[in-house]
C-alpha cells in the first residue's frame, strides 16, 4: 500500500530528475569536449575540474534557490499545505533530493571521466600524465590522496552553498528574489570574515577554521588551514556540521509558513483622502513606457549582481591583503579577473529577469492582448537588459582598471581576456532565449550553458577539424592542433554566433508565443 | 453589413484532435449588448482570443469592426477594450502607474477620462497592484478597458471570483458607463441570472456551436415547457422542435422552440396541456444538457401518495 | 419609487418592472404628475439594461400608464387606476390559477376554494365593488 511518504517522494523525485537529467548531460558534455580538445595537453584534467567546479557552484545555488521558492512561484504551495502531510517533511524531503541531485550529477561527471579516460586508453589516447599533473598540483587538505581530496572539496563545497541558497531564500516569492536575498545575505557573511582578517582577528587558525567551515562554499579555503593543523579537524567537522544543520533546521521548520496577508487596501466605501493624489500624465511614446517598465524590473537584480562582483572583489582582495594593496595593477587584474568571470552569472540572470516574468502564462496574455507591436516590445526589452547588464559588469571593471593603471597596451598582450565579453554577451543571449522558451527560472539558468557554449563549440570543433584535415595549410594542419591565437579567436567568433542566433531564437519565440504553454 | 459590431461567419478551431468551434455564426450589431453564454471549456475563451487575434483560426472568416483579427490584430486592438477574468498586471506597478504605462499605446487615450474613473472606482493611485483587492483589480481592468474610448469592449467572464455586491457593483458599472455611452459590449459569462438584465441579445454556445442567438425577450417568449399526455406527444411530436423531455408518470414534460406555434396547433387539436414559463437558467439546461427520445429513462413506478382526509 | 427585480424568475425582467410600476400607479403610490426616475437612472439602480428600462417606459406610455414629456421626463399620467385592470387580470388570473391548482392537488373543492379567498380578503380594506363612471373622487 502507498503511504504518504511514497508519494511525495515520487513527486519529488519526478520534479528533480530533469534537472539532475540536464545537469549531467551539460557537465559530460562539457568535459568530453575538453577532454577531447586538450587530450595531449597536460592540464586537461585539472581543467575539466576547474571547470566542473565553476559551473556546479553557481548550479547549485540554482538547485537550491528552486527548491526553496518554486512551490511558492508556481502557486502550487496552498495545495501543498492541504494535503494531511506536515510540511517539515515535504520540506526534508525536498532538501534530500536537492542534494541527491548535486551529488549524483557529481558522482556521474566522475564516472563519465573516467570511463572516458579507459574508453580512450583503446584509442592509445592516454591521460597519465594529466593525472600525474593533478595529483601533483591538485587541491590538498582533507587527505593525503588528491583524488579523494578534489571529490571531498566539491562535494563539501557544492553542499554548502546549496543548503545555503535554500536556507536564505526559503518561502520566498518566486526564484528570482530568493537569489537575490541568497546573493545578499552569503556575501555578507564573506565580507563579513573578510572585514574581522583584516582587522587581525582571525590569526588564529582555531578561529579561522570554524568560522570558514560554517560560510557558504567555506570549504574551499579551508584545507590549506587544515593541513597545516592537524588537530583542528575533528573541531572544523563538528562546527560545519553544527552551522549547516541549523540551517537545514531553518528551512525544513520555516517551509510553507506563508503568512498570505489579505489585501491591505483600504475597505471601499471609507472616506477616500487618496483619491486626491494625481495621476502623471502617461508617457510620451510606447517605447519610453517600455523602457521605463524594464529599468524598473531590472534594477533590483542590476544591483544585486553589482554588489555581488564587489563583494567578492573585496573578499579577495582582502583575503591577501598585503600582496594586493602595495600592487595596484594586480588589485587591478584581479577585480578584472572576478568581474568578469562572475559577469557571466550576472549577465545570465539579467537575461533571464528580462524576460521571465512577461512569459509567464497571466502576463503574457495582459501584454499579448494591447494594441503593443511584438518586435517593439522584444527589442526594448533586449537592448534596455544589453544596456544594464553591460554597465553592471564593465562599468566597475573598466572603473578599477582605470583606476588601477592598466592600460589598453597591457591587455593587449593577453587575448584570452576578450573571451570574456564574449561570453557576457552569450550567457546574456542565451539565458533569453531559454526563458522564453522553457518558462521556468531555474530550467533557463541550466539550458543557457549549453545554448551558449553551442556556437563555440561548433565553430571550434570546425577549425579544429579543418587543422587537421590539413584545410589551413601545411603550416598548421597534419595532424597537430592549430595554434592557440586560432583556438581563441575561433571561441570568441562561435560565442559572437552564439550571442547572435540566441538574439533571434528569443525575438522569434516572443513574436510567436513558442514556448512551453500551460501554466506551469 | 458593415453595420456590426462582429461578424462570424461558419468559424472553426481546432485543438490537438477536438474540435473546440465548429460552424459558429454570429453577428453583433453596434451599440448592442450581447452576451455570449456556455458551460465552463465550450469554447468561449477560444472564441474570445480568435476576436483579438491572439488565436489563428482554422476555418470561416472573422470580421471585428470591419477588420479581419488575423490581418490587422494591432490596429484592432487599439479600437477594443478588453477585460478578462482574474486578469493579472503587474503587481509591482502602482494604479497610476500602470495608467500612465498603458496610455502611449492607444491613441485615442483620454487621460482625464482615466483620471476621472479611477477617482469613480475609487482606486488609490499610489497602491501597488499586489495589494488591491480583487473588486479593485476588476475596475482597474474596466478602467484600462475604457479609457481609449473604444468602439467595442470585450468581456471575458471579468466578474468570476467577485461577491455578490461587488457583482451588482459591476454591472451597474457596466450600464452606466458602457450602454449609458452607446459602446457595444461582448459578455462572456456562465453566470445567466447576473447576465440577462443586462444583455440585449443572448447567444448560448455548446459543444462548440451556437444552438440559439436572439434577444432575451424573444427567446423567453418562444421556449417554454408544456406538460401533455403521452398520447397527446405522440400525435404532435413531428411538428415539435423538442430541447428537453422529462418524464412524470403518464404525463411528460417537453421544453419547446417556437412556443406559440405549439400553443396553437396543441389547442387546435383540443388537447389539455400546461404551459410553463421558464427562466433563462432552465432554458439554458435545456439547450445545453437537454435530453430527448430515447436517452429519456424510463419512468419509475411512484410510491403512493396518501390523500389528505 | 421602490421597485424590487427577481432575478432567474420564470418571468421576464420587462414584466416584472412594468408589473410594479403600474402596481404602484393603481395603488396611488406614484401620484399622477409624479416624476418617474429617467432611464438611465432606473437602469442604474436596478442594473438592468437600459434598453429594457426604456422598452418598460415606451410600453407603459402606449398602455396610457405613463407620459414621456420631452426634456424634462417621464410623468406619471390621470388615468392610472382603473383602466389598467385588463392589463392586469390576466396576470392575476394566472396567480389565481396557480394557487387554485395548488388546492385542487391537495383535494379542496371549488366552495373551499372560495372560502380561502373570503378569508385571505377579510383583512384587507377593498372598496365594495362601485359603477365604472370615470368620476375618481380624487
Amino acid at each position: 500500500m502507498r503511504t504518504s511518504m511514497h508519494s511525495l517522494i515520487w513527486k519529488e523525485w519526478h520534479e528533480h530528475k530533469c534537472k539532475l537529467a540536464s545537469i549531467v548531460t551539460i557537465l559530460c558534455a562539457l568535459s568530453a569536449y575538453i577532454l577531447f580538445a586538450g587530450r595531449d595537453k597536460v592540464d586537461v584534467l585539472p581543467m575539466v575540474y576547474t571547470i566542473g567546479l565553476c559551473c556546479l557552484l553557481p548550479l547549485a545555488i540554482f538547485v537550491g534557490l528552486g527548491d526553496a521558492a518554486g512551490e511558492r512561484s508556481r502557486d502550487t504551495l496552498p495545495f501543498l499545505q492541504s494535503l494531511p502531510i506536515s510540511s517539515r517533511r515535504v520540506a526534508a524531503t525536498k532538501l534530500a533530493f536537492g542534494l541527491f541531485t548535486l551529488l549524483a550529477a557529481i558522482a556521474l561527471l566522475i564516472l563519465f571521466v573516467c570511463a572516458w579516460c579507459v574508453v580512450a586508453g583503446a584509442f592509445d589516447v592516454s591521460y597519465a600524465s594529466s593525472a600525474a599533473r593533478f595529483v601533483h598540483d591538485g587541491p590538498r587538505g582533507f587527505t593525503n590522496n588528491r583524488w579523494v581530496s578534489a571529490i571531498l572539496l566539491t562535494v563539501l563545497t557544492v553542499s554548502s552553498l546549496y543548503i545555503w541558497s535554500a536556507s536564505v531564500g526559503v518561502n520566498r516569492k518566486d526564484e528570482i528574489s530568493a537569489g537575490a536575498a541568497a546573493v545578499i545575505v552569503m556575501l555578507g557573511c564573506w565580507l563579513s570574515f573578510a572585514a574581522l582578517v583584516k582587522l587581525g582577528a582571525m590569526d588564529s587558525e582555531v578561529l579561522a577554521a570554524p568560522c570558514l567551515a560554517v560560510l557558504p562554499g567555506g570549504a574551499i579555503a579551508i584545507a590549506d588551514l587544515i593541513r597545516n593543523s592537524e588537530g583542528i579537524l575533528g573541531l572544523v567537522c563538528i562546527i560545519a556540521l553544527l552551522g549547516h544543520g541549523a540551517l537545514i533546521a531553518r528551512y525544513v521548520r520555516r517551509f510553507g509558513r506563508v503568512a498570505e496577508r489579505e489585501n491591505y487596501s483600504p475597505k471601499e466605501g471609507t472616506v477616500p483622502n487618496y483619491v486626491l493624489d494625481k495621476i502623471a500624465p502617461p508617457f510620451d511614446s510606447p517605447l519610453s513606457a517600455i523602457v521605463w517598465k524594464q529599468l524598473r524590473e531590472s534594477w533590483v537584480i542590476a544591483l544585486a549582481g553589482l554588489a555581488a562582483t564587489v563583494g567578492i572583489v573585496v573578499v579577495a582582495a582582502l583575503g591577501d591583503s598585503t600582496n594586493y594593496l602595495s600592487r595596484p595593477k594586480e588589485l587591478g587584474q584581479l577585480f578584472a579577473g572576478v568581474s568578469s568571470t562572475f559577469g557571466i552569472v550576472t549577465a545570465m540572470v539579467i537575461g533571464i529577469g528580462v524576460c521571465l516574468y512577461d512569459v509567464s502564462p497571466q502576463l503574457n496574455t495582459f501584454w499579448r492582448s494591447r494594441p503593443i507591436h511584438r518586435d517593439l516590445w522584444f527589442w526594448s526589452k533586449a537592448l534596455t537588459g544589453l544596456a544594464i547588464a553591460i554597465f553592471m559588469v564593465y562599468a566597475p571593471t573598466l572603473g578599477a582598471l582605470a583606476a588601477s593603471g592598466i592600460t589598453l597596451s597591457d591587455a593587449q598582450r593577453e587575448p584570452q581576456m576578450f573571451i570574456f565579453p564574449a561570453l557576457h554577451l552569450a550567457f546574456f543571449a542565451a539565458a533569453m532565449s531559454m526563458t522564453c522558451l522553457a518558462r521556468h527560472a531555474v530550467y533557463a539558468a541550466i539550458l543557457s550553458i549549453p545554448a551558449a557554449f553551442a556556437g563555440p563549440t561548433a565553430i571550434s570543433g570546425a577549425v579544429m577539424a579543418a587543422a587537421h584535415f590539413g584545410w589551413l595549410g601545411p603550416s598548421l594542419g597534419d595532424g597537430r592542433d592549430p595554434p592557440e591565437l586560432y583556438m581563441v579567436t575561433a571561441s570568441v567568433v562561435g560565442l559572437l554566433l552564439s550571442f547572435s542566433a540566441n538574439i533571434v531564437l528569443a525575438w522569434l519565440a516572443m513574436r510567436f508565443d513558442w514556448g512551453r504553454k500551460g501554466r506551469y | 453589413m458593415n453595420d456590426a459590431a462582429i461578424d462570424l461567419q461558419a468559424v472553426g478551431k481546432t485543438f490537438r484532435n477536438t474540435n473546440v468551434l465548429r460552424g459558429v455564426t454570429m453577428r453583433v450589431a453596434r451599440g448592442r449588448t450581447f452576451a455570449f453564454l456556455g458551460r465552463n471549456a465550450a469554447g468561449k475563451t477560444t472564441l474570445i482570443r480568435m476576436l483579438l487575434g491572439l488565436l489563428k483560426r482554422d476555418d470561416g472568416s472573422i470580421s471585428v469592426l470591419g477588420l479581419d483579427p488575423q490581418r490587422e490584430p494591432l490596429a484592432l486592438r487599439r479600437r477594443i477594450g478588453y477585460l478578462a477574468e482574474d486578469q493579472m498586471m503587474y503587481g509591482w506597478m502602482s494604479v497610476g502607474e500602470i495608467v500612465r504605462f498603458v496610455a502611449p499605446f492607444y491613441p485615442t487615450w483620454d487621460h482625464e477620462m482615466a483620471t476621472r474613473y479611477v477617482r469613480d472606482f475609487e482606486l488609490p493611485p499610489k497602491t501597488k497592484i499586489k495589494h488591491l483587492s480583487k473588486g479593485q483589480n476588476v475596475r482597474l481592468g474596466l478602467v484600462l478597458a475604457l479609457a481609449h474610448r473604444p468602439e467595442l469592449v470585450i468581456l471575458d467572464d471579468p466578474a468570476l471570483g467577485l461577491d455578490p455586491i461587488m457583482r451588482k457593483q459591476f454591472n451597474r458599472d457596466l450600464i452606466t458607463h458602457l450602454q449609458g455611452e452607446g459602446r457595444t459590449i461582448f459578455y462572456s459569462s456562465h453566470l445567466l441570472y447576473e447576465v440577462e438584465p443586462v444583455a440585449d441579445e443572448v447567444a448560448i454556445l455548446h459543444e462548440g456551436r451556437i444552438v440559439r442567438q436572439s434577444d432575451t425577450e424573444t427567446l423567453r417568449r418562444q421556449v417554454k415547457q408544456f406538460i401533455l399526455s403521452r398520447e397527446t406527444l405522440r400525435a404532435v411530436r413531428s411538428q415539435l422542435h423538442i430541447l428537453d423531455e422529462r418524464n412524470d408518470g403518464d404525463r411528460i414534460a417537453v421544453t419547446v422552440e417556437g412556443a406559440e406555434v405549439v400553443q396553437r396547433a396543441l389547442s387546435a387539436e383540443g388537447a389539455e396541456f400546461r404551459m410553463v414559463n421558464l427562466n433563462l437558467d432552465e432554458i439554458f439546461e435545456a439547450y445545453v444538457a437537454g435530453r430527448t427520445g430515447e436517452d429519456v429513462p424510463a419512468a419509475k413506478p411512484e410510491t403512493e401518495l396518501q390523500p389528505l382526509s | 419609487m421602490f421597485l424590487r427585480i427577481e432575478k432567474g424568475s420564470a418571468v421576464p425582467i420587462s414584466r416584472q418592472i412594468a408589473d410594479q410600476v403600474a402596481s404602484l400607479c393603481a395603488s396611488g403610490a406614484l401620484q399622477p404628475g409624479e416624476r418617474l426616475p429617467s432611464v438611465r437612472e432606473l437602469a442604474r439602480e436596478l442594473a438592468v439594461n437600459q434598453n429594457t428600462v426604456l422598452r418598460v417606459y415606451e410600453r407603459l406610455c402606449a398602455d396610457g400608464l405613463l407620459e414621456m414629456r420631452h426634456g424634462q421626463g417621464t410623468f406619471a399620467t390621470a388615468n392610472s387606476r382603473k383602466g389598467q385592470l385588463s392589463a392586469h387580470r390576466v396576470r392575476l388570473v394566472d396567480e389565481l390559477r396557480q394557487i387554485a391548482r395548488q388546492g385542487a392537488g391537495l383535494g379542496l373543492t371549488a366552495a373551499e376554494l372560495h372560502e380561502l379567498l373570503d378569508e385571505a380578503a377579510d383583512g384587507l380594506e377593498i372598496a365594495p365593488p362601485a359603477v365604472v363612471s370615470g368620476s375618481n373622487s380624487k
